[in-house]
């Protein structure tokens, strides 16, 4: 969330200096967003009806030519509200019937028929296609004529139904479709409502994936008893004793079918020592996870103490909103319990990690590939009788869909499931590297941001097990005389700049704190009056501006002491260089 | 009974905020003012039923969103837009983001010393870090650090203000 902070509080800067979008913006929008008048595109060539019947063109055929006038009106005409393209129409009475192609109907229309298929009132934009739904190709065939008419492809996208032989496309406004209202905006809904319906479905099976799974791999911790555990710690600890005694025995026996030559026997032993020290390996690692789940527990107790003590101490503050001992207390608690939770979801990765044969049984997305494998069967043997399983096919082809984002979308997930954490010891072993490469790894595996300045230029040879990130770099700092400087979890590492320069830059900042410091005491001694004069309003103004001075003090004492260190160690850089020579 | 307001009040009601949105997503200001006509023409080519001025600006903040979409193609994931969805509508909040603009501009007023020079420079004046530092005499990167302060001086006064 702290980066959309920042995104939008540099959004908003920039509107404070800039102002917000052009003052035209409105008009241009009430100009352009007018739905544009249908353009009525001359059907090319002459809509001549086209003789698709074979039982009309067995009528003509029998016919005189004079006959065919009578049958098939020759100056048929669409009407303005209905354009078309390249496309085949009877117009018949007052109603359209459809044989081919594409039409686009607006506001008026008269009725438009396809076989049994009926569309009537329109009020606003329907686009209709004899035939199938279009494809891609289909589409992009008809795109200089639908933008023609002002529509643009992504108008289409996921709109088109089915009915009878038409494929029906509501742009915006409504319909009548065989007899059924249709709203743009409604239809819409019914779609999102369909799709939070299978994204409901594909949720609670999810859910109950991963509950099963929980409760398959977690079965242990629901019966987490600490007197047991011990029992079992003990057990298994005199178990391992066991068993590497008999792994001494079996080496033993090794040895002696070895000097016998006897080939037969040391495969027999080679066999049964893998497979001792298999359960060996087992036991170890059950007796690391009781351990860890001590540990587990030890945190999770401490946690929540620590939890109670900063509820308690909210409390306590909002009676005293002014007492600073208590605030103190409470930020003093809240990083210790910040900690402790660090250090738990690291336990709790660290866990994980050595439980992946429990996750694969347990594993949500797996669990939904296999619903998708099932599915994908019932679906072949759907097909097999297209005609009579038309919707279950569909229904079948909406699950997959629904069920394969579900699992791509937990994949992801997998995918960022390392989280480094700057409170998490790690392990280094470089030799004779470029600072920049060692901390570039620092930075990968704690999620501290590290910016070393361009001049500094040191190879360092650094082995360290489990060291805490920051005081790693503290420590390559101290060895090579560079400068660290911490700002949360920013780093930057920089030489130490001349003594002269940095006492230069301490002088600026005394002066700087010294004009904040007095702001704040005038800030303090207006606050005084205005609480005199009863100016309530004014008073609770100057307290909110008298806190951010506050801060910007203490900002300002910190990026002071800063420059203290760093001047420190300028300081030494020069007596070195000095005893040097 | 109060009407419903006609286009022309939705548009100059809801443009400010559909623009914001953008912007936040990441358009630059050229582009957001382009997207923002493109959502209210989706916006006024459908029929919709009036809900209230907090439903308008979410229904047409999820027409920018898939506007955006569009533009960004293959480049932005639906996960990073809800999260961004989520935390445009806590910031921005039912005033569409004036009142933290309001409060934006009170709490620049507290910002003192350098901070504030660096603040105005960099974006008001829209330099570098580098014409920054040779401006207050500092190297870049500790410009950088004293605008990192600064901001989240910023953001905490504006919440605090919000709140």
């Amino acid at each position: 969330m702290s980066e959309h902070s920042e995104r939008y509080l540099e959004a908003a800067l920039d509107e404070l200096y800039h102002g917000g979008p052009e003052p035209d913006l409105p008009e241009r929008i009430l100009r352009d967003g007018r739905p544009p008048a249908l353009t009525l595109v001359p059907p090319e060539p002459a809509p001549r009806p086209r003789r698709r019947w074979p039982w009309l063109q067995a009528a003509c055929a029998v016919l005189a030519l004079g006959a065919i006038g009578l049958l098939l009106p020759r100056d048929d005409k669409l009407p303005d509200s209905i354009a078309s393209s390249d496309s085949g129409f009877v117009v018949s009475g007052d109603e359209i019937e459809l044989t081919d192609g594409w039409y686009l109907l607006d506001t008026g229309s008269p009725v438009v028929t396809a076989g049994e298929t009926r569309i009537e009132q329109v009020v606003g934009r329907v686009l209709v296609k004899v035939g199938e739904i279009p494809d891609e190709p289909e589409l992009s065939a008809r795109e200089a004529w639908l933008k023609q008419n002002g529509v643009e492809r992504e108008m289409l996208n996921g709109n088109w139904i089915k009915a009878g032989g038409l494929a029906v496309c509501l742009l915006f406004g409504s319909a009548v479709v065989d007899g059924q209202p249709l709203q743009a905006q409604e239809k819409e809904r019914k779609r999102v409502e369909e799709l939070e319906r299978e994204l409901e479905k594909a949720r609670k099976d999810l859910e109950r994936a991963e509950r099963e799974g929980r409760e398959r791999e977690g079965g242990e911790e629901h019966r987490w008893n600490p007197e047991e555990a011990e029992k079992d710690l003990r057990r298994l600890k005199e178990e391992l004793e066991e068993v590497k005694g008999a792994i001494g025995e079996r080496e033993k026996e090794l040895q002696a079918a070895d000097k016998e030559g006897n080939e037969e026997r040391m495969a027999e032993v080679r066999r049964e020592l893998d497979e001792l020290r298999e359960h060996s390996g087992n036991i170890e690692r059950h007796i690391t996870d009781i351990k860890q789940m001590f540990e587990i527990q030890k945190l999770e107790k401490r946690v929540g103490e620590e939890e109670s003590a900063i509820e308690e101490l909210r409390g306590k503050l909002e009676k005293q909103p002014d007492n600073e001992e208590l605030r103190k207390k409470l930020k003093a608690h809240e990083e210790e319990a910040e900690g402790l939770r660090k250090k738990l979801e690291g336990l709790h990765r660290e866990f994980e990690k050595r439980h992946p044969e429990g996750r694969e049984d347990g594993d949500p997305a797996r669990e939904l590939e296999r619903m998708i494998e099932r599915l994908r069967g019932e679906l072949d043997e759907l097909r097999k009788h297209p005609d009579r399983n038309a919707e279950a096919i569909k229904d079948h082809e909406r699950s997959i869909k629904a069920l394969e984002e579900a699992v791509a979308n937990l994949r992801m997930g997998e995918k960022d499931e390392f989280r480094p954490d700057p409170n998490q010891p790690i392990t280094v072993d470089f030799v004779q590297k470029d600072l920049q490469t060692v901390v570039h790894y620092i930075a990968l595996r704690s999620g501290l941001q590290i910016i070393v300045e361009g001049d500094v230029s040191v190879r360092v040879t650094v082995q360290l097990t489990n060291a805490n990130p920051r005081d790693l770099i503290r420590k390559l700092c101290e060895e090579h005389h560079l400068v660290c400087v911490f700002d949360g979890n920013v780093v930057m590492i920089k030489k130490p700049r001349k003594q002269a320069e940095v006492e230069a830059n301490l002088e600026t900042a005394r002066a700087d704190l010294e004009s904040l410091a007095e702001k704040l005491k005038q800030q303090e001694q207006q606050l005084d009056k205005a609480e005199a004069d009863g100016r309530e309003s004014a008073a609770a103004e100057l307290r909110r501006d008298i806190d951010e001075l506050r801060k910007n003090v203490e900002t300002q004492r910190e990026h002071i002491k800063l420059l203290e260190a760093e001047l420190a160690v300028a300081k030494r850089a020069a007596e070195e260089a000095k005893s040097k020579r | 009974m109060a009407t419903d307001p006609d286009r022309e009040t939705l548009v100059r009601r809801h443009h400010l905020g559909v623009w914001r949105y953008l912007r936040f997503l990441g358009a630059d200001r050229a582009l957001a003012d382009d997207l923002t006509q493109e959502t209210f023409l989706v916006f006024l080519r459908k029929p919709f039923n009036f809900m209230g001025h907090e439903a308008t600006a979410g229904y047409l903040r999820g027409i920018a969103r898939y506007v955006w979409l569009e533009e960004r193609r293959n480049r932005v994931t639906t996960a990073e837009l809800d999260a961004a969805d989520a935390a445009f509508a806590q910031h921005a909040g039912p005033s569409d983001g004036n009142d933290y603009l309001d409060a934006l501009r009170e709490c620049e007023k507290t910002l003192a010393g350098k901070a504030r020079e660096a603040v105005h420079l960099q974006y008001r004046d829209r330099l570098s870090l580098e014409q920054i530092g040779d401006t207050l005499e500092m190297k870049p990167n500790g410009v950088k650090t004293m605008l990192q302060r600064a901001r989240q001086h910023l953001r905490e006064c504006v919440e605090r203000r919000l709140k």
